[in-house]
């Protein structure tokens, strides 16, 4: 009789260290790597936008390249800047989406290839793009994540 | 009759199941229960976030009678370097508040006093001509917000502070013939070290780390802390 009694105490306890298990939080991402990862976005946006005597920047000139008809592609250029920096090979990934947000609502004009999981980290730029009379602001969102 | 086997009753199983619930519903329901215990490791992380972004994003702080400038390599603009300041202006040292490498904005920037993320040659260098003074060394602590006080006790942090290419090798100083910025002691192996890394540009150099966008030296500013 005790064999059953073991048995089922078995069952139980299997039970309970399975539930207990499963109930763990799962942190893939700790807080330190998300700071690390917000700062890796900020700094690289930051260097992109670096300001030039006339005002304008590298990543000014991208977006207007890209949204004014000259066949740039500023997602994907800025993909290939953060190539250079060897983050990808730490695990690093990012993926790029450039934002209209002076027509209706936001539009997506522009995105680089790519699937950030769930604890990715989104930081974005606004860029404002002056051709008088006109003004076009836009946002660069970089979206970063451990692979 | 004796009983050679040993036997738990259900009873008691049952309860120490109850108790296995209890406690991992405990652990998984409040996720800082142990952050009280894990107060030097979250403190250092906070003084190297803090470091890296004092290194980064503020040019420092030098005062003089009452004069500021963030220009504290070359605060009257004679173009010396640390040596020469050391050499000719007594209260230099203690007149140097706080320690920043970014660059001063140029007068036709947009930003109001530095350029975050674009660190000064001379600023570097004149960090790493600090460190290599082993005499006056022993400033750089509080210079840096390293040496600090807790309830009138001072606390002193370990660094390690340098400049390294995206390749993880140290950024070279070709005409010194020793790193561009490499401050502080090794890193020790089996304490509990906190490592920030900032992505930078470096003004005012050549075939100096990589190029990204429009600069043409770029790396990592690597900040690390441990008590």
């Amino acid at each position: 009789m005790h064999t059953v009694e073991a048995l089922l105490a078995l069952i139980i306890l299997i039970g309970a260290v399975a539930y207990a298990s499963q109930t763990a939080p799962k942190q893939i991402c700790t807080g330190e790597e998300r700071t690390q990862l917000y700062l890796y976005g900020r700094d690289f946006l930051n260097i992109l936008d670096m300001e030039h005597g006339d005002h304008t920047s590298w990543l000014y000139h991208q977006i207007n390249g890209t949204v004014n008809g000259s066949r740039w592609n500023a997602a994907e250029n800025i993909i290939n800047e953060w190539n250079k920096t060897s983050l990808p090979s730490k695990g690093v990934f990012c993926k790029v989406e450039i934002m209209n947000l002076t027509e209706k609502g936001i539009n997506v004009v522009n995105l680089s290839a790519g699937e950030p999981s769930e604890d990715a980290v989104t930081i974005s730029k606004i860029v404002t793009i002056v051709n008088p009379p006109y003004v076009e602001i836009y946002e660069v969102r970089l979206t970063l994540w451990y692979a | 009759m004796q009983m050679e086997k040993g036997q738990m009753s259900v009873d008691f199983m049952i309860a120490t199941t109850v108790l296995i619930f209890g406690i991992s519903l405990i652990i998984t329901q409040i996720p800082m229960l142990f952050a009280p215990l894990l107060t030097i490791s979250t403190d250092i992380h906070a003084v190297a976030y803090r470091t890296s972004m004092i290194l980064v994003e503020d040019a420092g702080i030098y005062c003089e009678n009452g004069s500021i400038t963030s220009a504290w390599e070359d605060p009257e603009k004679n173009a010396w370097n640390f040596s020469q300041y050391l050499r000719n202006r007594r209260n230099y040292l203690s007149n140097v508040r706080r320690i920043g490498l970014a660059m001063n904005a140029p007068v036709w920037s947009s930003h109001e006093d530095t350029v975050p993320n674009n660190l000064s040659m001379r600023k570097i260098q004149a960090l790493q001509d600090w460190w290599d003074d082993s005499a006056n060394r022993s400033m750089l602590w509080e210079k840096l917000g390293l040496l600090v006080s807790y309830n009138g006790d001072p606390v002193n942090y370990s660094f390690n502070i340098s400049l390294k290419s995206f390749n993880n090798m140290l950024i070279w100083n070709h005409s010194a013939g020793k790193p561009l910025l490499q401050i502080g002691h090794p890193i020790p192996t089996g304490a509990t070290v906190e490592r920030i890394e900032r992505i930078v540009a470096i003004d005012d150099c050549r075939n100096l780390g990589m190029r990204i966008g429009d600069n043409e030296c770029c790396g990592i500013l690597e900040v690390c802390i441990w008590k």
